[in-house]
């Protein structure tokens, strides 16, 4: 896809369900919250939506999620997928959505997931669930007993051994990331931790303690799509796409040498190039924080510092509230809210907030553009967007 | 098509390592393909592994991800890249928490995993005289 056609397609309207612990709500109806706000945040209604992108969810026994919810909502589609891109699903839906706006299999996208990951089975069945879920291999890794932290912890490990990266270094992105969600009142962690908090937490799988890893929430977020040429009717001032790209590098870490850099550097060069601008532009960067080093490796990965450096670099708060680059500004998976495949697509809405100015306490001054990136699997699967204001 | 893993797994039930490797180019390789992925070939032949390797990563893990593993914690889940040069997952037994380093040098033993499952674990290799 060339940039240009891109640019033929906006995002022009954002919606949250609420985020945390959230009972007593289906899949379908935590969805329904997320699009109906995305709606009236655009001024749409729901007649004007013809094309649906959704992700799987694990709280429900649908065998065709964009069925389920199509048929849930109403919906008449001329354009509807289900796209699994593990967490990197939020950012690669709006690379879908505007090739199905430029090339006309729809007019306007909406861009829906979510589900009571929290509530459907608490936090530590959730854990043990995804451990078993075929996130490790199952005849070569699975028998060995890594939990899904723990196979991102030997990437930590490694890290840490090439690079000199320290643990204290590792939680100054859970610190930052709280320190953003302190600033949102729909995150689920808002309580303001310090490095040694990080550490004195029960260790999980080493490096990674408890708050070097994602929460797992209910909740659920929604964007929508349309045409440039629409946008510009609309209530929102428009967000474009510049740039986007897909990296893969792996499926199972253990089948990856070299795991300290991933796929990330693909679909971050990508990003930028169709955009024509290089990382030291970019105002805000929404980066997927599943675990602490997730950031490190992307941060490095995508650009902003070299291989190696990340560590380094995010110490003295650059990246929390009032740092150089700020990052992950609603608090991310590590403290404003994880539930599953959809935790990536508030990435898209923050870096959507942020560009219109509506971001609040968190605003960026002056953010003009943004890098989203979205990682999936086990550090293997990667979208980037650069995303600008019109 | 016949699963590539096959012979792997089959060798792990008689605690033997064996190691897919391409007859055209030479590079043996992990996890199991059907074609080499460094040259594209289809003739493989399946040889034995040294057993020497080093240590490429590692993690403590406190948390079984399920009861079979609960009587295990905290037990060392590893990444090993082998002597040949594929790296594959494993776990890192009879180490003392402060003596484990990147990079060790290990040697090939095998294991009842909690599942049943026999697989190759590393220790440790003896210092060379």
């Amino acid at each position: 896809m060339t940039a240009a056609a891109l640019r033929h397609a906006a995002i022009v309207g954002i919606g949250e369900s609420r985020l945390g612990r959230v009972p007593g709500l289906t899949a379908l109806e935590l969805q329904r919250e997320a699009a109906e706000a995305a709606l009236a945040d655009a001024g749409l209604a729901w007649k004007d939506v013809d094309g649906l992108l959704t992700t799987p969810v694990r709280t429900e026994s649908w065998a065709m999620p964009c069925g389920m919810v199509a048929q849930g909502f109403g919906l008449d589609p001329r354009y509807i997928a289900t796209l699994d891109v593990a967490g990197a699903s939020g950012c690669s839906m709006v690379m879908h959505a505007a090739m199905a706006v430029a090339t006309g299999q729809a007019s306007t996208v909406l861009c829906v997931g979510g589900q009571p990951l929290l509530s459907h089975r608490g936090r530590d069945a959730t854990v043990k669930a995804l451990a078993g879920a075929g996130w490790a291999h199952p005849d070569l890794e699975a028998p060995y007993g890594p939990l899904v932290p723990t196979l991102y912890a030997l990437v930590a490990q490694r890290h840490m051994a090439e690079y000199g990266t320290t643990a204290e270094q590792m939680a100054e992105v859970a610190v930052a990331m709280r320190g953003w969600a302190a600033m949102n009142t729909n995150a689920q962690k808002r309580e303001p931790i310090k490095v040694a908090d990080v550490l004195a937490s029960p260790m999980v799988t080493s490096p990674l303690h408890v708050l070097d890893c994602a929460l797992v929430s209910d909740g659920a977020a929604a964007f929508i799509v349309t045409s440039a040429d629409r946008a510009r009717d609309l209530r929102q001032r428009p967000v474009q796409p510049l740039g986007a790209g897909s990296g893969f590098s792996h499926a199972y870490i253990g089948d990856h040498t070299g795991i300290t850099t991933t796929g990330a550097v693909r679909s971050g060069r990508e990003a930028f190039r169709q955009a024509g601008i290089t990382p030291a532009d970019i105002d805000v960067a929404e980066l997927y924080d599943c675990f602490t080093i997730t950031v490190l490796v992307e941060l490095e990965d995508l650009g902003f510092c070299a291989k190696g450096e990340a560590g380094a670099f995010v110490q003295g708060g650059r990246i929390g509230p009032g740092g150089s680059l700020p990052v992950t500004t609603h608090g991310g998976l590590l403290s404003a809210g994880h539930p599953g495949l959809a935790g990536g697509m508030f990435h898209v809405v923050e870096a959507v907030r942020q560009l219109r100015g509506q971001a609040g306490l968190r605003q960026v001054p002056d953010a003009e553009l943004a890098l989203v990136h979205g990682n999936g699997g086990i550090i293997g699967l990667h979208c980037s967007l650069v995303l600008g204001s019109v | 098509m016949a699963d590539p893993i096959a012979p792997l797994l089959d060798a792990y039930a008689e605690d033997r390592l064996r190691l897919p490797i391409c007859e055209d180019c030479g590079t043996a390789h992990l996890y199991p393909r059907a074609r080499c992925p460094h040259c594209g070939g289809t003739r493989l032949a399946w040889r034995e592994a040294s057993g020497a390797a080093e240590l490429a990563s590692y993690s403590v893990v406190h948390r079984a991800p399920s009861p079979d593993f609960a009587a295990e914690v905290p037990y060392v889940v590893a990444l090993v890249r082998l002597a040949e040069g594929p790296q594959m997952m494993a776990r890192l037994v009879d180490v003392p928490p402060d003596a484990m380093r990147i990079g060790m040098r290990l040697a090939l033993r095998f294991a009842a995993m909690p599942g049943g499952e026999r697989r190759p674990v590393f220790a440790p290799a003896e210092t060379p005289p």
